[in-house]
């Protein structure tokens, strides 16, 4: 009975074993590369957000919800020449295709935004995807209308023409792409939240 | 390697290059021709992965092909094929890593691609490692080309240019549709025809 399972199934059980070890060497080799690259990649986005020679350092914070259920907040602290320059929070939340990731960074009390930076997405390309585009000349783009945003009420969607976009620069609209009303809501949304959980998790 | 072996690996590097090309002869893996071909760059990358997967996987098969019994011969291919996937995985992540994100699930999708299990089939299987090789090598380099070709033509009239350097005058309006699902259908549709119409065995 054992010889017959051996004598069927050796190349299997051979290949099963040398394929495992093959794979845990190279992970083994890549994986450091792959995270050094990937916090590389977050210190960038951060030292845009906060401007150059920030210091981050990674934080966390736990507050009670109403219905008495922990909550537990990872957020960065960002410092300038020992001083306190703001917050940044990644967080998540669903877009039209797929899960929308974003690092939302606040100044020290959570007044303004220090500005939004898409770490993942997977939005129609063309349109949606558009939630990432950099600002050219006059044009200001989707993203970088939440720079500097007043964090006085909720943030909201409206539909005007983008080139708008510098005249509701102080209230709590933001001119939504052309074409991607979802993808912009989705944004939005998520903004609204990380500033919800950041003021309850700094309890400001 | 005989003369004889030599040029029968010749041969079929040859025929995987246009004759029995992937994409517009056999018509094998249409999920990555379709959803990676928005741009040329990660059309490239999605082609050498695959070119990658498709020549290790073919020479261990044809080096095991006298153990091999048959009742267990696909179970070894998908064993064999998903073990160079992740590697192919792990080494775009940490060379690539803007490229990885790009292609998302489709690069651990290789896995599924009928064109590297039906050359672990119809090929490795069957012939000496040359042989498996240079098919292997003819199939890879001919899927590389047919999704390159398809992501030119998409990425020319998506965004006015191709491998990311502008082509077209500043004035063109760009064809968004050409970059969305539908545009690829389009364009693998006309681009088999033209193929089949001129290319048809008289």
């Amino acid at each position: 009975m054992i010889k017959e399972f051996i004598e069927k199934s050796w190349l299997v059980i051979i290949a099963a074993l040398v394929f495992g070890l093959l794979i845990s060497a190279i992970n083994g080799q890549l994986k450091p590369i792959i995270e050094t690259k990937a916090k590389e990649k977050l210190n960038e986005k951060l030292a845009v957000m906060f401007g150059a020679g920030v210091e981050t350092a990674p934080t966390t914070a736990e507050f009670m919800t109403w219905d008495n259920k922990k909550v537990v907040v990872d957020y960065f602290t960002a410092k300038k020449d020992d001083g306190l320059i703001g917050y940044a929070l990644i967080i998540s939340g669903s877009g039209f295709a797929d899960k929308i990731e974003l690092l939302v960074g606040f100044d020290v009390e959570l007044k303004n935004l220090k500005g939004i930076a898409v770490l993942k997405s997977n939005e129609t390309p063309g349109f949606g995807d558009k939630i990432k585009d950099e600002s050219k000349g006059n044009w200001i783009s989707f993203k970088d209308c939440f720079k500097g945003r007043s964090l006085g009420s909720k943030l909201e969607v409206v539909k005007s023409p983008e080139s708008t976009r510098s005249a509701h620069k102080d209230d709590n609209q933001i001119v939504s792409i052309s074409g991607s009303t979802i993808s912009s809501e989705s944004v939005t949304k998520i903004v609204n939240q990380a500033t919800k959980l950041m003021r309850k998790a700094l309890d400001k | 390697m005989s003369v004889k072996q030599k040029s029968e690996a010749a041969t079929f590097f040859i025929r995987g290059l246009w004759e029995e090309n992937a994409i517009f002869r056999q018509l094998l893996g249409m999920c990555p021709t379709l959803a990676v071909t928005g741009a040329v760059k990660p059309a490239l990358t999605m082609g050498l992965a695959t070119t990658f997967v498709l020549v290790c996987s073919n020479v261990l098969v044809s080096l095991m092909r006298n153990v091999l019994q048959a009742h267990l011969r696909i179970l070894m291919f998908t064993l064999t094929i998903a073990t160079f996937v992740t590697i192919a995985d792990l080494i775009l992540k940490a060379f690539l890593p803007d490229m990885s994100e790009t292609l998302g699930p489709f690069v651990p999708l290789i896995i599924v691609n009928c064109l590297i299990i039906g050359r672990a089939e119809a090929c490795g299987s069957r012939k000496p490692v040359g042989t498996s090789l240079g098919d292997a090598l003819g199939m890879g380099v001919g899927f590389t080309l047919g999704l390159c070709a398809l992501a030119a033509i998409r990425e020319l009239l998506a965004t006015g240019a191709v491998f990311e350097l502008a082509v077209l005058p500043e004035k063109f309006e760009n064809w968004n549709v050409m970059q969305l699902p539908a545009g690829a259908f389009i364009t693998l549709g006309i681009m088999l025809g033209l193929s089949n119409h001129f290319l048809k065995k008289k």
